[in-house]
């Protein structure tokens, strides 16, 4: 290998340029743009004493360059003591590696940069990031450490944590449970089964199944929970005050503790009387659920999720559009929301929100208002209490505009009265009159508003009948083919139904709608992510002004060993080429001409390299070095 | 009724502690022993004087002290000149209600002087054994509170108390019509002028243990108080779980329960009711769980809450 190299040297420092053949020639077929990164070359060129004792062999060779060629192997040649760094080792390190000059520039490995200080660029550098990485390291472990603590501690504490009694704790969906001691069917199924019993004279499994019948259909309806470790005679206790239902169940458990516990046989009798209990349950459950409604129906009406809104949410989805919560203000509404829902019980606007929310329905917005609006939209009329009645009253002009056409079969089928309530307000002082929506729509501008008197409908106290829930889907898809609303289905419907949302800054906003803990631990943790890569303290992006002249000396030094390799015409199209792609063509003549060129060499020196680009493979040229060194002028300025 | 008409009796003395009341009965019914705990001057001893007065058998008193030694409690042999001879003289311990005062003020020497008594109803002394009189039903009080001078009682020893009762002071109404009972001439020192009635003997208490020993007891109802009891053992806070001795405590109070109420049979409510009072002196909570404010009485609720009361499953 150095045989060959020191033949390539003195053809190279001939008068016969190197026949090289790229496709045979080792330095050729390993160089690349990559390799150009390398430090060899420029070491041996350009780093005093670097591998000395090879580098001196080619000393002759600086008598044919520049004088401003290689200053570091000059000062080699001419005895310098070595420049680097203390403490490194030549032999092995940049010296050994310049000893291939031989061969290809190599990339060092992985094992060699490690072991070797001198390829460190920046050592006091790579400490400070390294004891920086350790530090966060350690503040990281810290950090996890205590947050594993507070979860185990917690957890632990939630663990032993003493739990209440099952007859008093309060209930939880998880601890929902089935009676174990029956069939898994239905209450009313149960029922039946227990007059089957009853009919075959098996009075004993008749009050099981009664007592099943009724504890399902109460457990169902929530008037009590089921529980795997609750007695029969808690259940009862449970339901102490609701007379009619304590009665009943009571009457059926005493016949089942007869007949369980006590092992006496059951009467028919007894066991009629079980039954006919059970019956009044069911059926006032039944009655609860449609008409009256008795604690199951109150339990309904819970609101459930973030203020009860979360139902209407579910609903919308489930009708094919697509919601979302407004979280941002309302200034800010654009063509990307069809529909605004918006409670103004919950939502408390400035003028300049109205102002903002009546300029986006006239830009042919949706609006759908529950609640008090007649201030900014006066077209809806204005409501009054009625005296007495706890219902809310449109004045006599508006009357005859609110009953509401989108609903052909009559609003008395939509608003179906729920456990005594009417979820909308009567229009009529007549009592016998059915109840109807006061439901206004109009349209404003290009847009339109659909106003809802009662802000109720927008919390699922609306949506447990399923009327009402339907009526959700029709306002939306009835109102767009009966009004012609000017838009598509599915709708875009952002909901500002809750004191969660559309607050004027971001912070409150993510605040009220509890995100904001969420949004703080996310950012901590890219923070730390951040600073355990190091992020903060990595390399800029852009090297600054030395380095960026350190990698034109690299590049340049690296020409001149390729010179020495005798790849010319590889050294300058790679060379050309860096520069033809970072600069361009055009750039490259207008970096030319701005060096002093004419016009003309410039193109005809662009095009030289173009060409040199185009085919690398290409004979040397005596030229190629001088064109390397005239590009390199006219990049460095020169 | 007669469970009814002695607590109506002694709650005309001692007011608002119905539950106790209730609970002494259940264990006096069931032939087991009862250890009030509660701080001093709230009516354990006017309890167990009343119920000796109500119930119509004898009484006597035991103040435990550091230096009170086991013979004081059984009684000993004395040597009688007139006769030439050792003459046993028997301690307090021979009675029907004994009030064990301030048990935990003495040694275990002497506590243990009760464990055959209490759990054999007999006396060994000299090599001679002694029958003591039926009913033999012990009442012992300890003060939770003070700490320094008290000797905890072994395990061995609060395993024969049949229940543990908590006694707590006294609600407000309740405190003032007990003032307005002073007012009205009443003393607690001076009991025997208080007319109460004797509603029941001994022979009464014989008849009602009998009858509680013949209330039904279903299988599933079986299986329900070893599932509570075997629960105890298996509870991640109990460092030593609660014995046999505690099954059997448990169903035999489920039956008294259930004959006070007049019932034949033992319901799942019966057991979960004297769960407490049964268990929570029969197991070890471990030192952690103490530390971190555990009690027994929390076990229990756990243990109630967790194991599946029985539904009759069926096979079907």
């Amino acid at each position: 290998m150095r045989v060959c190299l020191l033949a390539l040297l003195f053809a190279c420092g001939g008068e016969e340029p190197l026949k090289v053949d790229p496709n045979d020639a080792e330095p050729v077929q390993e160089v690349g743009p990559s390799s150009a990164l390398d430090d060899q070359a420029y070491e041996f060129c350009h780093r005093a004493g670097a591998d000395a004792a090879s580098a001196k062999a080619y000393c002759d060779l600086l008598k044919n360059l520049p004088e401003d060629r290689c200053p570091g192997l000059r000062d080699t040649c001419a005895g310098a003591e070595p420049l680097v760094p203390g403490g490194c080792n030549l032999e092995t390190g940049a010296g050994a590696r310049s000893s291939q000059l031989g061969g290809a520039p190599v990339a060092p490995t992985a094992q060699q940069k490690i072991q070797n200080s001198c390829d460190m660029p920046d050592t006091a550098g790579g400490g400070a990031l390294s004891l920086m990485r350790w530090v966060m390291a350690i503040v990281v472990a810290l950090l996890l450490l205590v947050f594993i603590r507070f979860i185990m501690r917690h957890f632990a504490t939630k663990a032993q944590s003493i739990e209440p009694d099952a007859g008093t704790r309060a209930p939880t969906v998880e601890e929902e449970e089935q009676l174990p001691d029956v069939p898994n069917l239905p209450s009313a199924d149960l029922l039946t089964a227990a007059r089957t019993s009853l009919e075959q004279g098996d009075f004993g499994e008749a009050v099981l199944l009664a007592r099943g019948a009724a504890l399902r259909s109460l457990g169902k309806r929530g008037v009590l929970r089921i529980h795997r470790a609750k007695t029969d005679r808690e259940y009862v206790g449970s339901v102490r005050k609701t007379l009619e239902v304590h009665t009943d169940l009571r009457e059926i458990v005493a016949s089942v503790e007869v007949h369980r516990w006590g092992g006496q046989p059951i009467d028919r009798d007894l066991a009629q009387s079980a039954l006919a209990a059970a019956e009044r349950l069911l059926k006032a459950g039944l009655m609860a659920l449609f008409f009256v409604g008795i604690d199951a129906a109150n339990a309904q009406e819970t609101r459930h999720g973030p203020n009860g809104d979360a139902a209407l949410y579910d609903v919308l989805e489930d009708w094919g559009h697509t919601p979302r919560w407004r979280l941002r203000g309302l200034t800010s509404l654009d063509e990307e929301t069809d529909v605004l829902v918006l409670d103004t019980t919950f939502i408390s606007l400035e003028d300049e929100h109205w102002e903002a929310v009546r300029d986006w329905v006239e830009a042919g917005g949706v609006l759908w208002l529950a609640g008090d609006s007649d201030d900014v939209f006066p077209e809806l009329g204005e409501l009054t209490q009625r005296p007495g009645a706890g219902h809310t009253q449109l004045t006599a002009d508006f009357e005859s505009s609110l009953r509401w056409g989108g609903f052909a079969q009559g609003v008395e089928e939509v608003w179906t009265p729920l456990n005594g309530t009417v979820w909308v307000a009567y229009v009529s002082d007549d009592a016998d009159e059915a109840p109807r929506a006061v439901i206004q729509s109009i349209f404003v501008g290009s847009g339109v508003v659909f106003a809802t008197s009662d802000p109720r409908i927008l919390w699922n106290g609306s949506f447990v009948h399923p009327d009402n829930e339907a009526f959700v889907g029709d306002a939306l898809f009835r109102a767009q083919s009966t009004l012609g609303w000017p838009r598509t289905s599915p709708f875009n419907v952002e909901l500002a139904t809750s004191s969660g949302s559309s607050d004027n800054t971001p912070p409150k906003a993510l605040a009220k709608s509890h995100l904001l803990p969420f949004l703080i631990q996310m950012m901590a943790t890219w923070g730390l992510v951040g600073l355990w890569l190091g992020r903060p303290f990595g390399p800029l992006r852009d090297p600054p002004g030395e380095g960026r002249l350190a990698f034109t000396e690299h590049i340049n030094a690296l020409a001149t060993h390729w010179m020495r390799l005798g790849a010319t015409r590889h050294a300058l199209a790679a060379y050309a080429g860096l520069w033809l792609t970072k600069l361009g063509p055009r750039g490259l003549r207008m970096a030319a001409r701005k060096s002093g060129m004419q016009p003309g060499p410039a193109d005809e020196f662009v095009q030289h390299l173009e060409d040199v680009v185009a085919d690398p493979t290409a004979p040397d040229d005596d030229t190629d070095l001088s064109r390397v060194e005239t590009l390199w002028k006219i990049i460095s300025g020169q | 009724m007669t469970f009814k008409a002695v607590t109506d009796e002694i709650g005309r003395v001692l007011l608002g502690q119905d539950d106790v009341v209730h609970g002494v009965l259940v264990s006096l019914f069931c032939g087991g022993h009862v250890l009030l705990e509660g701080p001093p001057g709230i009516g354990k001893t006017l309890l167990a004087r009343t119920l000796s007065k109500v119930l119509g058998v004898a009484f006597k008193r035991i103040q435990f002290t550091p230096d009170l030694m086991p013979s004081d409690v059984t009684g000993g042999n004395v040597f009688n000149q007139a006769e030439d001879d050792f003459v046993f003289r028997p301690g307090p311990v021979f009675t029907q209600v004994l009030l064990g005062d301030e048990i935990n003020r003495a040694p275990a020497k002497t506590q243990a002087a009760l464990l055959e008594a209490m759990g054999d109803f007999q006396v060994t002394v000299d090599g001679v054994t002694r029958r003591l009189p039926s009913p033999f039903f012990v009442l012992a009080t300890q003060n939770p509170i003070e700490s320094e001078g008290t000797y905890p009682l072994p395990e061995a020893q609060l395993d024969r108390f049949m229940m543990k009762l908590v006694i707590g002071h006294p609600t407000h109404d309740t405190e003032v019509a007990l003032l307005r009972n002073y007012m009205g001439g009443f003393d607690a020192a001076k009991l025997g002028e208080v007319s109460l009635r004797t509603v029941l003997d001994a022979e009464g208490i014989a008849v009602m243990q009998e009858v509680a020993r013949r209330v039904r007891v279903d299988e599933e109802i079986l299986d329900y108080i070893a599932g509570v009891v075997g629960r105890t053992r298996m509870h991640n806070a109990v460092d030593l779980g609660a014995s046999p001795r505690a099954s059997i405590a448990l169903l035999l109070a489920s039956q008294v329960i259930a004959a006070s109420e007049g019932r034949t049979f033992v319901v799942p409510d019966d057991v979960k009711r004297l769960a407490a009072p049964v268990l929570r002196h029969r197991f070890l909570l471990q030192p952690d769980a103490e530390l971190e404010g555990t009690r027994a009485d929390d076990v229990v609720r756990q243990v109630l809450a967790d194991v599946p009361v029985p539904g009759g499953e069926r096979s079907k």
